[in-house]
């Protein structure tokens, strides 16, 4: 019996004081001791260090791990697919239960990119690409931190995301439509102010006769209702669901529609605004 | 009814006969732009403009308050950042910030007699004079987390918040030195209600910890320098920050429809936290005296899509889940139409048989 054992037993638990933010928060858990994140996280080495730094935020030592894998001959792919993206998929289902914030996405999100490149060095071109999206923010919103996310996580599950930037005119969104035929379109907004820009741009696509398979609109103040006034949109609840409804669409074929009724079951998971 | 007593008591804690129905945010609109003369960007620099329209809705739809400004740029911009005012239908925004870090930024001696601060100072003078002791006029302020992010950019503050703590409480600093300044001159034209927007430290941007460590203890030094009624406007879910939301020593708290009122009238009425310590029991402080709870009619949902009739429905739950003051969620989207703001006020007489 341990000393701690042989003590416990001696004494009465009520008169334990524990301190206050303990009994508030819980015993500390790990991140990665999260019965979700041990399901996601890799078993084997470099993967699980590289995975582990990614849901760390650490990007050091991502890209350690990454450049220990690189020196074993491991394919850069398969780094990329089995240590960087589990990794990030780790932090996604962190966030969904609340254990996580933006700060943590953030910085996670820096470090798997970070790993992305140096494969990409090895691999000595970008990593093939699924298919082609386009990204931007509402004319007359400087808020891109949502964009930049939908980007990131486009771009780490193979897509070419083409980021148009913030405060995007509406007729550069439709010039980038005709020119890079992309198969998903996501505009964010944060401002009630901005987000009327979104039937604008589908109004200005259907005059020029140009169809998107879907407009993945999202952001602060905007709403499902709102989104679904209008055609070709589909309301995007938080951005590591936008490679997902990509996937639908490039895969499956799916329309707006099928989208918009199938949200929660492409995404994979409970999503109360579609409940 | 004397619409600034009224506003007033219910603040103070006093029990009224009617709801009152104001709005904390931002309140310029097309439709009363148009009706009154007094257009943005005009009205962002022009005193006599900004009371005007400041003023608007309550002239055109009995809104029972004048607010003004009609942004949240002006202490950036006092502060040396590039803003870009926007058009009839655009709010301004910051462009571009002279500082690279926290140890760059620095408060002009002269920071209370640049950019728009004159404006909105002279603005608040020309609205006590017009309506004084009926209206109650409102100012809205940045809180400090929001000014810090305009000051360093908002992606590069949340990544602080993890990578470099010790930059980001230095920043913040300043930027409650800036707020507190503000404020001081602002009570010294005496509005009735200073209203402190923090938007950056929502929840959707921020963990609710780092609220309660770093954001919270400037929102605590900055009500115990407004002179006046303080109001604290937070967007998006404020449900795990709302007990150190009040706690902060505002008189009422301004919350989206993201937040449902009824329960945070139960959580907050209820006290603070009671915790058993050591076999004994102990409160863990939050809100002693509940601050009143002000909103929630959607502002981009209800307030600028919705029919009257839906507005006036809206309402007619929020009066019924016990909200304190009726309100807009957020700033007004500037097409919202007169009709929705008149709806909720209709829709509150109607609650009141008025």
């Amino acid at each position: 019996m341990s000393y701690v054992e042989e003590l416990e037993s001696q004494l009465d638990q009520n008169f334990i004081a524990i301190r206050y933010n303990v009994e508030m928060e819980g015993p500390a858990i790990k991140p990665e001791s999260d019965p979700d994140v041990q399901n996601i996280l890799p078993k084997e080495e470099p993967y699980k260090s590289i995975a582990t730094g990614v849901l760390y935020g650490d990007m050091e030592a991502t890209l350690n791990g990454v450049k220990e894998g690189l020196e074993e001959d491991l394919s850069p792919i398969d780094i990329i697919n089995n240590g960087l993206m589990k990794g990030m998929d780790a932090v996604s289902a962190l966030y969904t239960k609340g254990f996580y914030f933006l700060p943590d996405l953030m910085l996670s999100g820096d470090s798997m990119m970070e790993g992305v490149k140096e494969c990409e060095k090895v691999l000595g071109h970008k990593s093939e690409t699924k298919a082609t999206t386009v990204s931007f923010v509402a004319e007359g919103d400087p808020h891109d931190i949502g964009k930049n996310l939908v980007v990131m996580f486009l771009r780490a599950n193979g897509y070419d995301a083409i980021d148009l930037g913030r405060d995007v005119p509406t007729e550069e969104v439709i010039n980038a439509v005709e020119e890079y035929k992309p198969i998903f379109v996501t505009g964010t907004a944060l401002m009630t102010t901005t987000m009327t820009v979104f039937p604008k741009v589908v109004e200005e696509l259907e005059k020029k006769g140009l169809k998107v398979p879907a407009l993945g609109c999202g952001g602060g103040s905007v709403r499902k209702d709102f989104v679904e006034s209008f055609p070709m949109s589909v309301y995007g609840v938080e951005a590591y669901h936008t490679p997902k409804l990509a996937d639908s669409i490039l895969k499956d074929k799916k329309t707006w529609k099928e989208l918009r009724k199938e949200y929660s079951e492409i995404v994979g998971e409970f999503v109360p605004e579609y409940a | 009814m004397n619409l600034k007593e009224n506003l007033l008591k219910v603040l103070s804690g006093e029990n009224v006969d009617v709801t009152p129905v104001i709005s904390v945010t931002q309140i310029g609109t097309v439709e009363a732009m148009e009706k009154t003369n007094a257009y943005w960007p005009e009205a962002h620099t022009d005193p006599e403009k900004m009371a005007t329209l400041g003023s608007s809705l309550y002239e055109l739809a009995g809104l029972e308050c004048a607010r003004i400004p009609f942004c949240l740029t002006v202490e950036a911009e006092a502060m040396g950042c590039k803003v870009d005012l926007g058009t009839q239908e655009k709010t301004p925004l910051v462009m571009e910030s002279p500082f690279e870090s926290a140890g760059d930024i620095e408060i002009p001696s002269d920071f209370l007699e640049k950019g728009r601060i004159p404006a909105v100072l002279e603005a608040v003078k020309i609205l006590k004079e017009k309506y004084g002791d009926n209206l109650p006029v409102i100012v809205g302020i940045t809180g400090p987390f929001t000014l810090t992010g305009h000051l360093l950019g908002v992606e590069k503050l949340v990544r602080y918040m993890r990578l470099r703590p010790g930059d980001v409480e230095l920043a913040v600093d300043k930027a409650l030195e800036v707020s507190i300044e503000y404020a001081n001159a602002l009570s010294e034209v005496g509005p009735d209600i200073i209203c402190v927007a923090d938007p950056t430290s929502a929840t959707e941007l921020i963990n609710p910890l780092q609220f309660k460590t770093l954001v919270k203890p400037r929102l605590e030094d900055l009500s115990a320098e407004i002179d006046t009624k303080s109001v604290l406007h937070i967007c998006g879910s404020a449900g795990p920050i709302l007990k150190d939301m009040a706690s902060a020593g505002y008189d009422g708290l301004s919350l989206e429809e993201k937040v449902d009122i009824k329960m945070a009238k139960e959580e907050l009425n209820g006290g603070g936290k009671i915790m058993r310590v050591g076999g004994r029991t102990m409160s863990m402080g939050g809100a002693g005296k509940a601050p009143k709870l002000i909103g929630n009619i959607s502002s981009s949902q209800t307030l600028f899509r919705s029919s009257p009739d839906e507005v006036k429905e809206k309402v007619n739950s929020a009066l019924e889940a016990g909200v304190d003051i009726l309100a807009p969620s957020c700033g007004l989207a500037p097409r919202s139409p007169l009709e929705n703001i008149k709806a909720m006020i209709q829709g509150r007489n109607e609650y009141y048989g008025i």
